[in-house]
């Protein structure tokens, strides 16, 4: 299947033909625009590009030239012919849809505004807080996938190694938040947005499906090819606190642990390090793994939505009351 | 008042400000308190929420300790807060659920997704994509009521949500004859999947399976609860084929019989047969079940909300083989 990237802004202006998403601008001219106007809206219908070439009347090699210049910049991928998706060419493939879906999630308003330094206040510390239910659930789906996983050692100790690094770090963020002047119990008993919940929820019931589908849940989380040096992490952070002093130690818990995840090379692609092992792998799980890493970018924009549209106001920021039966002692 | 008296807020409670004078609601209920300064008054009941004693609060605020120490005396006799019991009945506290179902469903079905459908303000794309999602909803009975029944240790309790799910397992048959009536082919809609906020819904019922049997039939309550109104379910359909089946296609023939094989079970009563004969559920266990059924309203609420806005951009296209959950372009 094609999948055109979801954030791109496309206009059709006669003799040219314009694509745009918030980092590239392609102008398509003359028989190249009559291109995109033919092949743009039945990209949806094809599963691969004969289908492509039959629907839009352009050879299959034009065709592949084309996506491949989109999928190039993020702007496209094209998920074909998944049965000779094998070994580098799968993971190439993998690292390419991490890549493409982590751009989609970070040209949501509210990562892009935040990390522009024009958030509000209710938005960051929302943020903070939903963002401390996603690292504790790291107990929950991590563990699930952990105990879940099985395969020859050598092959999952990696996951199993992954999750005992981030077993701990809840306790980061939750002192990051108790500075910004929130109690330890008020944010640990706060029920989560039901936008978070389907969010982790998603992590929880996926997670116990198979090691590469487990593993697939982190790439979108890990679309890196190079870990990040201690200065870049510093940099991002500074300029953060610089802008929502408010929340200095909020982004002092984000700097330490990404400087953490940095060193123990969270960065890496967790399929890279296990697909091997596996091979080969079936066609039927190679589309199940790019449809797992699309579901996990999806929720977690709609877990950026749900930030949005619930932390309007600072009563929302310092009152979530916990449901209780209390009113059950009146009846 | 004894300084060691743990004050709870009864679920649940909104706090506002109205012509400088603090206003405390609830679903039914709405108090203005005017002796006490509005921002002074929401404090204090942010920290109530927090299950602080008398003591502790007075520590805080210990610069007007006899204004708060009178405030806390108010809402006690507002009975706003109150002291946990030792246990609850489960009969008291399937009162209180129904209490909150009933509020709930005036609030779920005032949505715009069911107002629109109802006065057939809705475009037909949104009537057929809530009868898409409410297949796949259905059909989850699959998901949630037999990992429900494999999550509970109780025999008797089991043995309910067994015989529920016997009952309830095929229903999604009905709705996928609606769908054939309204020339939507189920085979496409099962290949296209559901919205992930209907898989939202789904996993929001096993999370509360696996946290607590009791929360899952608290969850199922508020399902039936809808659905044993039989009366109104009946007027919605009716509805639904005067305003949208100008072709006397039949679509809403199959719901009927839904509805009716629904009443003959009576399931309306499954929630209060599993709670009614339980002498003694802890305080923390009935938050608990309260918490997880007031988190599935939420994610009800999130389901609505999507189903109305997705549908209204993009109609269900069973020709498609990929469907996008978010973007920004139209072709």
């Amino acid at each position: 299947m094609f999948i055109l990237n979801p954030t791109l802004v496309i206009q059709d202006q006669r003799t040219d033909y314009l694509i745009e998403d918030h980092v590239v601008k392609l102008r398509f001219h003359g028989d190249s625009a009559e291109l995109c106007r033919r092949v743009l809206p039945v990209l949806d219908h094809c599963q691969e590009f004969n289908e492509l070439a039959s629907l839009s009347g352009y050879s299959p090699a034009t065709l592949r030239k084309f996506l491949s210049i989109l999928e190039a910049d993020n702007l496209a991928l094209a998920l074909t012919d998944l049965k000779r998706l094998r070994g580098r060419r799968l993971i190439t493939k993998i690292r390419l849809a991490a890549t493409f879906w982590n751009k989609c999630i970070m040209a949501h308003a509210l990562p892009t505004r935040l990390f522009r330094g024009e958030a509000v206040r209710e938005e960051v510390l929302g943020w903070g807080i939903e963002f401390y239910f996603f690292i504790r659930a790291a107990n929950e789906y991590m563990a699930r996938g952990s105990a879940r996983i099985s395969g020859p050692t050598h092959a999952i100790s990696g996951l199993w190694q992954h999750y005992a690094d981030e077993a701990l770090h809840d306790g980061i963020f939750l002192s990051g938040l108790v500075g910004c002047g929130f109690t330890a119990e008020d944010i640990a008993n706060r029920p989560p947005l039901a936008s978070t919940l389907a969010l982790l929820n998603h992590l929880y019931e996926t997670s116990e499906d198979g090691a590469l589908e487990y593993a697939a849940l982190f790439a979108v989380m890990q679309p890196l090819t190079e870990r990040p040096t201690t200065t870049e992490i510093a940099t991002r952070y500074q300029f953060l606190r610089d802008c929502y002093p408010f929340a200095r130690t909020l982004f002092d818990a984000f700097e330490r642990h990404d400087d953490i995840d940095a060193s123990l090379g969270h960065s890496k692609l967790l399929l890279e390090q296990i697909s091997e092992v596996f091979e080969p792998v079936e066609t039927r799980t190679v589309s199940k793994l790019f449809s797992i890493i699309e579901n996990t970018a999806n929720y977690f924009i709609l877990f950026f939505e749900g930030i949005l549209r619930h932390y309007r106001g600072s009563r929302a920021v310092s009152y979530r009351q916990v449901p209780n039966a209390l009113a059950a002692v009146h009846r | 008042m004894d300084p060691e008296f743990r004050p709870g807020l009864c679920f649940p409670l909104n706090i506002d400000h109205d012509k400088g004078s603090l206003v405390l609601s609830n679903d039914t209920e709405r108090i203005t308190l005017t002796g006490i300064d509005p921002s002074l008054g929401g404090r204090v009941i942010e920290m109530l929420n927090r299950r602080k004693t008398v003591r502790e609060v007075l520590l805080t605020f210990n610069n007007d300790p006899d204004n708060v120490s009178k405030f806390i005396e108010t809402l006690i006799s507002e009975k706003i807060v109150t002291a946990a019991p030792c246990c609850y009945t489960g009969a008291q506290i399937s009162s209180l659920l129904q209490s909150f179902f009933s509020t709930w469903n005036d609030l779920l079905f005032s949505h715009p997704l069911w107002r629109s459908l109802a006065d057939g303000k809705a475009p037909t794309p949104v009537l057929d994509g809530w009868l898409v999602e409410t297949y796949f909803f259905i059909r989850g009975a699959n998901a949630r009521l037999s990992y429900a029944a494999s999550q509970t240790s109780d025999l008797r309790v089991r043995g309910i949500l067994v015989g529920h799910y016997v009952e309830e397992f095929d229903h999604y048959k009905f709705f996928a004859e609606s769908l054939r009536c309204r020339g939507i082919d189920p085979a496409a809609v099962d290949r296209l999947g559901p919205l992930l906020s209907t898989s939202a819904v789904i996993n929001m019922a096993r999370r509360a399976a696996r946290l607590d049997y009791l929360a899952y039939a608290a969850c199922s309550g508020l399902l039936e609860s809808t659905g044993s109104d039989s009366t109104r379910a009946r007027l919605f359909y009716n509805k639904l084929a005067a305003n949208y089946d100008h072709i006397g296609s039949g679509f809403v023939e199959p719901m009927l019989r839904h509805v009716a094989l629904d009443d003959a079970y009576q399931h309306g009563s499954v929630m209060s047969d599993i709670f009614n004969p339980i002498q003694r559920i802890e305080p923390e266990r009935a938050d608990r079940i309260i918490e997880c059924a007031f988190q599935f309203k939420e994610t009800l609420w999130l389901w609505f909300n999507d189903i109305h806005s997705y549908y209204h951009r993009y109609p269900f296209d069973g020709t498609k083989v990929h469907r996008h959950y978010r973007r920004n372009w139209a072709l």
